[in-house]
């Protein structure tokens, strides 16, 4: 009788090493949309993620003060414009995230 | 939780954002025509012609003044309409510097290839290595962005590139028909990309993001 393989274990140290500021689902699209580019604005990243201004801004403020992402206020026109930038710091946490999931996934 | 699969999704929508109005596509396409009626224009001049000093002139000038021209004309055109509705997003790193850099790369080979084949006169039908060039060009975008309209120019350049093959048609001729081909292709494509995303996405309110918490 053929048997089911066994699980593979789960290395927990790896899974307590996971960066939770990136980890959270909706800071890590937040995330992997600015790792695609240079900047992108509010707006952009509202409309992509499909989160509400508040939700946005609250995880915007988070990843800006985990040193992960710039923001710059400035205007287009009259209008206010807020454009957000990963940091190097941030390019580096999501690349080792990437990483870290791959290894954990295999 | 989040899988690479989701997080690749996020990163190519961002990429293909660039796209997705379309103007880009037309932009090129009307160049691209442009280059075609410089084409056909030498194809029907007589050797000899005093026309010959004007086509001369104005094909360095179509190609130096055209890029720069084409670079104007995408970037107010999505400061205009683009960006105030679905968003500002810079693109200057990573997946845009690669898809310049295959992109140059094509048109240095497309270069190189054509003047050894007209050199050495070993190449008949030229247009046939313009269609190789902008298939693996389009085709490596349709496969980076995952737009479908990329696949069909593909196809559409291929098509442009062998039906010389069929006919007998001077350099010029061939040259006035890929062009005008790929270039119409692009510009009508271009049209209907921007009329999808003129559909898709509404004007955003005035005073958006003007208030965002904590910032």
């Amino acid at each position: 009788m053929k048997t089911e393989p066994a699980a593979k274990p789960v290395d927990a140290q790896s899974l307590l090493e996971v960066d939770r500021i990136i980890h959270e689902p909706a800071r890590l699209a937040i995330v992997a949309v600015l790792a695609a580019c240079e900047s992108a604005d509010f707006v952009y990243l509202r409309n992509i993620t499909g989160m509400t201004q508040g939700n946005l801004s609250v995880h915007l403020t988070k990843l800006e003060d985990a040193g992960y992402v710039a923001v710059e206020k400035r205007f287009v026109g009259k209008k206010p414009n807020t454009l957000c930038r990963l940091t190097p710091k941030g390019t580096a946490a999501f690349k080792q995230y990437r990483a870290q999931m791959a290894r954990l996934v295999k | 939780m989040t899988t690479s699969r989701q997080i690749d999704e996020w990163m190519q929508r961002t990429r293909r954002y660039w796209y997705l109005d379309g103007i880009s596509d037309a932009a090129m396409g009307l160049f691209l025509l442009l280059l075609g009626l410089l084409f056909v224009g030498e194809s029907v001049t007589p050797p000899g012609s005093p026309l010959w000093l004007l086509w001369g002139t104005a094909g360095p000038l179509l190609l130096v003044g055209g890029a720069v021209a084409v670079g104007w004309l995408v970037r107010v055109l999505k400061e205009r309409y683009t960006y105030p509705r679905a968003g500002y997003v810079t693109f200057e790193k990573q997946g845009s510097r690669r898809v310049a850099r295959a992109l140059a790369g094509f048109l240095l080979a497309a270069i190189i290839g054509a003047g050894i084949a007209v050199a050495t006169h070993r190449l008949e039908h030229i247009s046939f290595l313009y269609g190789l060039v902008f298939l693996g060009a389009f085709g490596y975008l349709s496969y980076r962005l995952g737009l479908r309209r990329y696949l069909l120019l593909a196809a559409w350049s291929l098509v442009l590139g062998i039906t010389p093959l069929v006919f007998s048609l001077s350099l010029d001729q061939e040259g006035a028909l890929f062009f005008i081909g790929v270039g119409a292709g692009m510009l009508v494509l271009g049209i209907v990309a921007w009329y999808r995303f003129d559909h898709s996405a509404p004007r955003q309110p005035e005073r958006d993001d003007e208030n965002r918490a904590g910032g």
